[in-house]
């Protein structure tokens, strides 16, 4: 199940958000958590229902490690080697989660880099990716190595008991739903339990708070409307473009890698807005995850707008435990370095997403060693020069493999002259904008506007997250939240366009 | 106003809003999914891939017209005052034998009482996978029996904007509905735009692999069977009138520019065929391939394959007439018939 379906819209989300509160205002507030518990299973196992035997094996399995801690921690005192015991269960469930993420997601890489090394013959596997695999696994060791530094439930304030509940939450509870929780399962924003747990169990956010659940419909609503109505319809031209890149003049080749920056950028903030708007309308907070990224005057300045949380999870568990810039400038680089190449890693299986973690952690490096010669730059150039490595650096992450990234490379640099392909054109048709321009306005221009438009939306605009800040009650934003609420929604399906090959 | 009123008035006029939409859809149902067309209503001609299995279903008729584009120019109005019948047009542009074999077993499972299927079959779709299908992208909540996926149509922008919309505007000016066969594009074509379009192959002699032809035969075989064959086995009380579309000289061209062996192995599969349609007695077939006068003339075409309208309405006729028809007694004679012909025509002159 997506957000963006009908499923989703019209009966899974209201469902969730009337059965929590009915629930919480009849007093039944573990059932409550148990109902969203079990609303995000369904949720997880609704197209393969095997993906749930990962996702409750991985749960039940950790949460017997955070136990064992705590019965470790309570007999320190009886224990030799209490310490180095510790340490190895650590390790130990470190490497079994990692491993188990290495075998659904990296394994077919492994065996593609064997055979290529080695002109060996392997055969790769149909393995069945569950969804939200690496988000789980990020969270679920974030979680394991707090509990070793017995930073996890530590005293009551970290789960409030609820007045009118003699007994507090039940802890595998709440450790399941930190896990599960739908909103954020498939594609982040990676939490920690500090922020999670106090949420669901404080009293004041058992009933629904209307100005939190306007704020959580704004910023779905316009969520939606960055996937499905900019993203999509930019991502129809960025396949197109990646399929056919041999044909690709400069310019539809450099047009293909702005429509992919658009593209990623409008899907995946657009799609955490939603996650968002879904906790905000049940009176939970979810971290800010995208900050206005393509703002950013310097390449530090974007990993603090970009996927702000698994910036967040890289520093705190990577970054520090590796030592950080505490260890002199050249451990500081090979740390970098360790991250962003665990960073392309963790986004996908390929050798192109290695090369594009090194490639921004190798920016970095250059930028922290090159602070002072920045700061004398005007900061437009700074941007300008930010923006277009993000823009190029995506080819890296679009490609997928190294013939196509030299393809895509050879289009862009081969300078062939040449407009924007016509094929490209018209596919750039935002729902509504192109119904009111395309009967008069040539496709060029229609793209243009497109562009100009998505243009000041970036790089003008203030992002969703400050216009929630400042929502205002009008007849204006229902009528403009309510249409593109519509838009989106009856833009989820379409009509193929059945081309006329011979027959 | 406060954030209560604010989302509940946003809530209550989206689902408004959605009623709306899904209601004009549903009433007017551009698509048939749900209904017949309503008297009075000016419906639009829409894409065979979205309106054929609603028409199959809920339109009233007692003959079915069906097969790929070579059968798209047979006008139901002619079809009707010939085989004294009430037909519909079911036919996929670019379609094999598998859509069209699956239209016409849905149209019988809702008409039982349907006495009558016109169908093409055309040798280009000889040799294709069993499952074989010219499109991918079918609506295919269009096609099954899942409530649940009705809201791709419901709440689809592009049905809304495209169909429900100007229907009701064509209707507000008493515009005529469409008839819906009116597939009839190909007009007009001639020698010219014919030759224009074609592209001769070089020359080759090329000699069919004994195992491939074997392989070939096996797959028209499982084609012919279980998408053609079956359902006429099945309905021996329905007349089925099967035809092999009279490609153009230039079809026969591209076969000899080939070799003449692989011409021959197309006769073949083609007398194969004829053999095993003619096993059923509820079975008319008519081939045109002897109308040498029809195949030689460019002017009765549009491209090296399709021909032109007044031939559709001309091969209806023929049929009735029970024209160009193919028994038992003759086929053989046919075959080696045009076995010489093509073998033997001066190719050239087509390009004089």
């Amino acid at each position: 199940m997506v957000f963006h379906s009908y499923l989703f819209i019209l009966l899974f989300l209201p469902i969730v958000i009337s059965g929590y509160f009915l629930l919480n205002k009849i007093c039944k507030y573990q059932l409550a958590l148990l109902f969203l518990c079990i609303m995000s299973f369904l949720f997880y196992g609704f197209f393969h229902p095997v993906y749930l035997f990962f996702l409750w094996g991985s749960i039940v399995f950790n949460y017997i490690v955070y136990l064992l801690f705590q019965k470790l921690s309570k007999a320190n005192h009886l224990l030799p080697y209490h310490e180095l015991i510790r340490k190895i269960i650590l390790i130990i469930t470190i490497l079994i989660n990692i491993s188990v993420l290495l075998y659904f997601k990296y394994f077919n890489f492994f065996i593609d880099t064997i055979n290529l090394l080695f002109q060996t013959n392997m055969v790769i596997r149909n393995i069945l990716l569950p969804l939200g695999i690496s988000f789980i696994t990020f969270q679920q060791i974030a979680f394991i190595i707090d509990a070793y530094r017995d930073e996890v439930f530590p005293d009551s304030s970290h789960f409030v008991r609820s007045s009118s509940t003699p007994r507090p939450y039940s802890k595998f509870l709440l450790y399941a739903l930190f896990v599960s929780f739908f909103p954020r399962l498939s594609a982040g924003p990676i939490i920690l339990h500090t922020e999670w747990f106090p949420l669901l169990t404080e009293d004041k956010r058992k009933k629904i708070n209307w100005d939190y659940f306007a704020n959580g419909l704004y910023l779905f609503a316009m969520g939606l409307g960055k996937k499905v109505i900019i993203a999509d319809t930019f991502g129809k031209a960025v396949d197109w473009g990646y399929s056919n890149v041999l044909q690709l003049n400069t310019c539809s080749a450099v047009f293909v890698t702005v429509a992919y920056s658009i593209q990623i950028y409008f899907d995946f903030s657009g799609y955490s807005d939603m996650a968002t708007g879904i906790c905000r309308m049940l009176h939970l907070d979810l971290p800010l995850n995208f900050n206005s990224p393509y703002k950013a005057h310097t390449i530090t300045e974007f990993w603090k707008r970009w996927h702000i949380t698994l910036t967040r999870f890289l520093t705190k568990y990577l970054y520090i435990p590796l030592g950080g810039n505490r260890k002199g400038s050249t451990r500081m680089m090979i740390n970098t370095m360790i991250v962003f190449f665990c960073s392309g890693l963790w986004h996908g299986a390929s050798f192109t997403f290695i090369l594009w973690g090194g490639l921004h952690g190798f920016y970095m490096i250059l930028t922290k060693r090159g602070q002072a010669l920045i700061d004398k730059i005007p900061k437009v150039v700074n941007w300008g020069l930010t923006l277009l490595f993000i823009n190029f650096s995506w080819v890296l992450f679009r490609s997928g493999s190294f013939t196509v990234l030299k393809n895509m490379l050879t289009a862009i640099f081969q300078m062939e002259s040449g407009g924007l392909s016509e094929n490209i054109c018209a596919l750039i048709q935002i729902p509504v904008f192109h119904e009111i321009l395309g009967s008069f306005c040539p496709y060029w221009l229609e793209t243009a506007l497109s562009l100009i438009i998505i243009g000041i939306l970036l790089f003008r605009c203030r992002n969703l997250a400050e216009k929630a800040k400042n929502l205002k009650y009008s007849v204006f934003s229902i009528v403009s939240i309510t249409l593109v609420l519509m838009i989106s929604i009856m833009s989820l399906s379409g009509l193929s366009t059945f081309i006329y090959a011979y027959f | 106003m406060s954030g209560r009123k604010w989302s509940l008035s946003i809530l209550l006029f989206y689902t408004g809003l959605l009623l709306l939409v899904g209601g004009s859809v549903i009433i007017i149902d551009p698509f048939f999914h749900f209904h017949a067309p309503l008297e009075g209503v000016s419906y639009q001609q829409g894409s065979d891939q979205y309106i054929n299995d609603g028409i199959a279903k809920h339109f009233e008729y007692n003959a079915v017209i069906t097969g790929s584009s070579m059968s798209q120019g047979f006008e139901t109005s002619e079809a009707d005052a010939l085989f004294g019948v009430k037909s519909v047009n079911l036919t996929y542009l670019g379609e094999g034998f598998k859509k069209t074999g699956d239209i016409v077993d849905v149209a019988i499972s809702y008409h039982p009482e349907i006495k009558l299927v016109i169908r093409s079959i055309d040798p280009l779709w000889f040799v294709s996978d069993v499952d074989w299908q010219g499109h991918e992208d079918y609506p295919e909540y269009l096609y099954d029996d899942n409530i649940w996926n009705d809201t791709d149509y419901l709440f689809n922008r592009e049905v809304f904007a495209n169909e429900v919309i100007p229907v009701i505007i064509r209707t507000a000016q008493g515009l005529p509905a469409a008839r819906f066969d009116q597939y009839a594009y190909r007009l007009s074509g001639g020698k010219e735009a014919v030759l224009a379009k074609y592209e001769r192959p070089e020359k080759m002699n090329t000699i069919p692999d004994e195992a491939e032809t074997q392989e070939y035969f096996n797959m028209l075989e499982r084609n012919l069977q279980g998408n053609v064959i079956h359902t006429i086995k099945t309905n021996p009380e329905i007349e089925f009138y099967l035809f092999l579309p009279p490609y153009s000289i230039c079809w026969w061209d591209d076969l000899h520019q080939r070799g003449v062996e692989i011409m021959k192995r197309r006769l073949a599969m083609e007398e194969y065929v004829i053999e095993k349609l003619l096993l059923y007695e509820n079975v008319r077939l008519f081939s045109f391939f002897n109308h040498y006068s029809l195949i030689c003339d460019l002017n009765n075409y549009v491209d090296s394959v399709h021909y032109a309208s007044t031939v559709s309405s001309d091969i209806l006729r023929w049929m009735k007439n029970g024209q160009y028809e193919l028994t038992e007694e003759n086929y053989q004679e046919y075959i080696r018939e045009i076995t010489t012909f093509y073998s033997n025509y001066d190719y050239d002159s087509i390009f004089q």
